[in-house]
């Protein structure tokens, strides 16, 4: 689906009006109504987060939607080549659900953690 | 192929249209008890049109407001798209983008056909918009195309002042006041021609060729109106 039809769909699911949303993320709504018919390029990933919080919205799929790579995954792949290779190599592959699960468990289990990360690390295997 | 339906409606039915939109809007979120009639939301929420702020350029030398087009291949989607360069008028005059945003879902109800909007566009068609509804220079004599518009002012008046409200506003204040009116148009947000219209229509009160507001008086005023209009 397309970002500016899945955001109107989402918007209309919680009785929003555009004005209020523009409002409530700081934008315009002459630039909101010409991002949902695809006038216009979606926003810029803090202004989809913004948009995803107001909505109560999955941030990740909109983000997904909109063709962007979030911040924290896009300074990844800039300094790791293998990183890159291995979404490649995900991308060209349908593997089971269980593969991904094992993948995940493994690279939780490492003992580098990016700095920074630590708590937001832990706080997803606390989740699981 | 055209998809736009010409016939006579009658008041009746536009009034009748525009009242079932608006119980579709009550039953859906809240019903609507005061004026003004939130008509950008209806338009978005409940009749589900998409209402698009971007420039439109002048139609045969003639400033354009609004317009309803229909959009994308192969399956067109109706959108409204107001003039965003127009935005200075609308805030100057009160009213008259809600009328205009009103007079396109008039359109939209009332002169679409909406199960043949699929035929409009062919696949192999390099337009990147149809406009609908529009009236051209050539057809200013078009009883259909005069038609057309008429029917949507119509409806915009009875989606925008539903009687209900109407008459419960008035019966509250005293309408053969002019200042009176004014505080009613800004409640309504209308123009005050919109206003005096609807309520010449509803035959609420008439207004002399010197301006005055007087009550309607039966056989004779309905008489001096046709006389005096």
């Amino acid at each position: 689906m397309e970002f500016g039809r899945r955001l109107r769909d989402l918007r209309k699911q919680k009785h929003v009006s555009q004005r209020d949303l523009a409002a409530q993320v700081g934008i315009d709504f002459t630039y909101l109504s010409k991002i949902e018919v695809g006038r216009s390029a979606p926003p810029s990933e803090e202004v989809i987060r913004h948009i995803a919080q107001v909505l109560d919205a999955d941030e990740d799929e909109l983000i997904n939607l909109a063709g962007k790579v979030p911040k924290d995954l896009k300074a990844v792949l800039e300094e790791s080549p293998q990183a890159v290779e291995l979404l490649r190599v995900l991308s060209e592959r349908k593997l089971p659900d269980e593969t991904y699960r094992q993948m995940l468990e493994l690279a939780r289990e490492s003992d580098v953690v990016q700095p920074g990360k630590q708590n937001q690390n832990r706080g997803d295997q606390q989740q699981k | 192929m055209t998809i736009q339906i010409d016939r006579y409606i009658s008041d009746a039915e536009i009034e009748a249209y525009a009242t079932g939109i608006l119980q579709k809007y009550g039953r859906q979120y809240k019903p609507i008890t005061a004026p003004p009639v939130p008509i950008e939301d209806i338009i978005d929420l409940v009749v589900d049109i998409p209402i698009v702020r971007e420039a439109i350029p002048d139609h045969q030398g003639s400033p354009v407001l609004a317009k309803l087009v229909a959009r994308g291949h192969p399956h067109p989607v109706l959108e409204i798209i107001v003039n965003e360069n127009k935005q200075l008028f609308f805030d100057q005059y009160k009213g008259t983008e809600e009328y205009s945003l009103a007079h396109e879902l008039g359109h939209d109800v009332l002169h679409i056909d909406h199960g043949s909007l699929n035929t409009l566009l062919l696949p192999d068609t390099k337009e990147e918009s149809v406009t609908l509804c529009r009236m051209n220079l050539d057809e200013e004599r078009d009883r259909n195309a005069k038609r057309r518009e008429f029917q949507a002012e119509r409806f915009a008046a009875c989606i925008l002042m539903p009687q209900d409200l109407l008459r419960a506003a008035c019966a509250r204040v005293d309408i053969y006041h002019w200042p009176t009116l004014y505080s009613l148009k800004d409640q309504f947000r209308v123009t005050i021609s919109a206003l005096t219209n609807r309520l010449k229509e509803l035959h609420m009160v008439v207004i002399t060729p010197e301006r005055k507001l007087v009550p309607y008086q039966g056989q004779l005023a309905t008489h001096s109106y046709s006389l005096w209009e």
